[in-house]
């Protein structure tokens, strides 16, 4: 799968800003809604909606950005993290990493999570604006 | 043996008392029987013999059970501490056991105490290898025997014995562990101030042998191996022959201790389900008041806000719930970062401007300039204000203004009130308004809410080192505020190398460890 295979929600042309996203997202309401405002804000996305192919994509290192979810089918995020950023098994990614969640975590097994990714959003707590805000911030 | 011999004295005492008062109450019987109620001889014998046994029986189940119970307790402790899984183990009986283990550490040190060689100096050195060279066998032995996970330290709190159980446990080789600094061994995490560490420092100063114990202690293991959860004892004695200051045995409880946080995780669940949605309303609504703006009536742009705002309620009392269970819990761990007030607040007050709108409320903010820094954990002191806002809304009566004010309190702490001009609380109920779910019954009919938001709203300033107080006057209106301690008074504190940022938990709980982040 490459990025222009993935479903195209938007239909406002924007200026792409030649970044490229990975959604790694099973709920699909808030998939399309990330997806949409991305897309506004000139993110060029690819989406999957269960783990396995999430990180068979995240896989081949041609995103900047990959979003995370912790409780998506298939392999949990925590599978998926691990694996791509463990000294050996890959090659080292260059993709940030935000964990996207509405998971409630006591606060060892946060950190255990993020010391291993570059980010981490309640995503009750922001809207896909704000989304894409804290992806600005994180350039 | 000494133990021994009061135990046959007592023995021998009960004994002695038994066959005292029963044939006492023999006599008796038989008196009240033939002289009192005047029956014949052999009638009277009869009936005080049968009361006698009777009785006899009841006396002999009660000096059995006083018997029989520290051997109980002794094979309960040998139970728990041969790890097997305990049938339905009880909490009190638990602490028995740990108790007596206790007490078993103690008579280790006494028996490493006796055979000490006395060529073998007290060593203080910081030298492991001859740390170890210097401890007696027997001691060591017995340690390693131990089928509990123990560890003994030196004078200098390093590592001078690990034993088997303990290198299991923590999944470490044994050369990672002995000469290496407690510290660096066991990450602990305490529920109270109560720590190992300051009860070891305290220990040092003004004991010659001490001992202590803690529940639910936690631990995270390196390289992501694993949260594990166990009681903790602890003995020291100073200047011990065997070299061994401290000796600590941990009793592993990482199963009944994380079943009984999933039992409260079902929070977690809740909030999990509900933030779904909520995510995706509130996502939704964005689009609409982005992108559709235009093209909405007033009326339609009115249901919006409405929608939106509420979805932000949700959102905010979802929050309210789960924080309160972390409080409950002491899991709620605050993360504290100097922070400008002059803008944050601001900024929090703009993000809770649609709520009161759409309520026909206003906030008016008046803040006094160049306030100096404060130390806050901003997703929590979000909360606050959010919540005192909440609360002004909702009890705000007709009124339509909401004061937001902050400037520095005598005291030389930032003060924040947030004031409606509503119905006001009676004085009656002042002293309740902390209370968790406590509602004033007054309001409870027309005004909706959960009696949680100033019971976290207090719990959180206090984690802050600040504190909250209310004035109000019925039909005139509440004023809710708070101090926070500016960020200069706790720098000292934050700029401790240890302690990159401060982290404190409510009730003013703080870990052991210094070496956390958010």
């Amino acid at each position: 799968m490459n990025p222009s295979d993935s479903d195209q929600h938007s239909t406002t042309p924007v200026t792409a800003n030649g970044l490229k996203v990975l959604c790694i997202e099973d709920e699909f309401f808030i998939s399309e809604l990330y997806d949409r405002a991305l897309r506004k804000a000139g993110y060029n996305v690819t989406n999957a909606l269960n783990g396995n192919d999430g990180l068979e994509l995240a896989k081949t290192d041609q995103y900047d950005i990959i979003l995370l979810d912790l409780m998506v089918p298939g392999m949990t995020g925590i599978e998926i993290l691990k694996i791509l950023r463990a000294p050996n098994q890959t090659k080292e990614l260059h993709s940030k990493i935000i964990i996207t969640t509405n998971l409630v975590q006591d606060d060892a097994a946060r950190e255990a999570i993020e010391s291993h990714a570059d980010g981490y959003i309640i995503k009750a707590d922001i809207t896909p604006k704000e989304l894409v805000a804290f992806l600005e911030k994180l350039k | 043996m000494d133990n021994f011999k009061k135990f046959s004295n007592d023995l021998s005492a009960y004994g002695f008392f038994w066959i005292l008062i029963n044939s006492l109450l023999t006599v008796g019987a038989f008196l009240l029987f033939h002289e009192v109620l005047k029956l014949s001889e052999e009638i009277s014998l009869v009936c005080s013999t049968t009361l006698a046994i009777l009785l006899s029986i009841g006396v002999a189940k009660l000096v059995v059970m006083a018997v029989s119970e520290p051997f109980r307790a002794v094979w309960q402790a040998i139970w728990l501490m041969s790890n097997q899984d305990v049938p339905t183990p009880q909490p009190d009986k638990l602490t028995h056991g740990r108790e007596l283990a206790k007490a078993m550490i103690q008579q280790i040190y006494k028996l490493g105490d006796a055979p000490a060689t006395p060529q073998a100096p007290v060593s203080t050195s910081a030298q492991p290898v001859t740390a170890i060279a210097s401890v007696s066998t027997s001691n060591t032995d017995l340690l390693e025997l131990m089928p509990l996970p123990v560890l003994a330290l030196d004078a200098n709190d390093q590592v001078v014995l690990a034993n088997q159980m303990l290198l299991q446990y923590l999944g470490r080789a044994r050369e990672d562990v002995i000469g290496k600094s407690i510290n660096d061994v066991l990450q602990l995490s305490f529920q109270s101030k109560d720590t190992l560490e300051s009860w070891l420092a305290n220990a040092k100063v003004s004991s010659v042998t001490s001992g202590s114990s803690w529940d639910r202690v936690r631990m995270q293991l390196p390289d992501d191996k694993g949260l594990k959860q166990f009681d903790l004892i602890a003995h020291y004695t100073k200047n011990n022959a065997s070299n061994y200051e401290t000796l600590l045995a941990i009793f592993d409880h990482t199963e009944r201790y994380s079943s009984e946080d999933n039992s409260t995780s079902y929070v977690a669940l809740a909030v999990h389900e509900l933030r779904t949605p909520l995510t995706v309303l509130r996502g939704y609504i964005e689009v609409f008041e982005d992108e559709l703006d235009s093209q909405l009536t007033p009326e339609l742009r009115d249901f919006m806000h409405k929608m939106s705002a509420s979805a932000q309620t949700l959102t905010a009392f979802v929050s309210n719930i789960l924080n309160v269970a972390r409080v409950d819990e002491n899991q709620l761990t605050l993360s504290l970062h100097e922070a400008n007030w002059n803008e944050l607040l601001p900024e929090i007050a703009k993000d809770l401007e649609l709520r009161a709108k759409v309520r026909g409320k206003t906030l008016e903010l008046e803040i006094q300039p160049n306030l100096p820094t404060v130390a806050v954990d901003k997703v929590s002191i979000y909360e606050v204000v959010s919540n005192l806002v909440d609360n002004a809304i909702k009890y705000g009566g007709e009124s339509t203004k909401i004061a937001i004010k902050a400037g520095v309190g005598k005291e030389g702490t930032i003060e924040t009130t947030v004031q409606d001009f509503g119905v006001g609380i009676p004085a009656s109920t002042m002293k309740f308004l902390y209370t968790k779910f406590y509602r004033n019954h007054r309001n409870k009919g027309s005004v909706s809410g959960s009696g949680l938001g100033l019971y976290l709203v207090k719990a959180i300033i206090t984690a802050h080192g600040g504190s909250v107080w209310v004035n109000s006057k019925e039909n005139e209106g509440s004023s809710f505020g708070f101090s926070l301690v500016p960020y200069a008074n706790m720098a000292a504190e934050l700029k401790d190398p240890n302690n990159a940022n401060i982290e404190r938990q409510a009730h003013g709980w703080i870990k052991n460890h210094s070496m956390y982040r958010r």
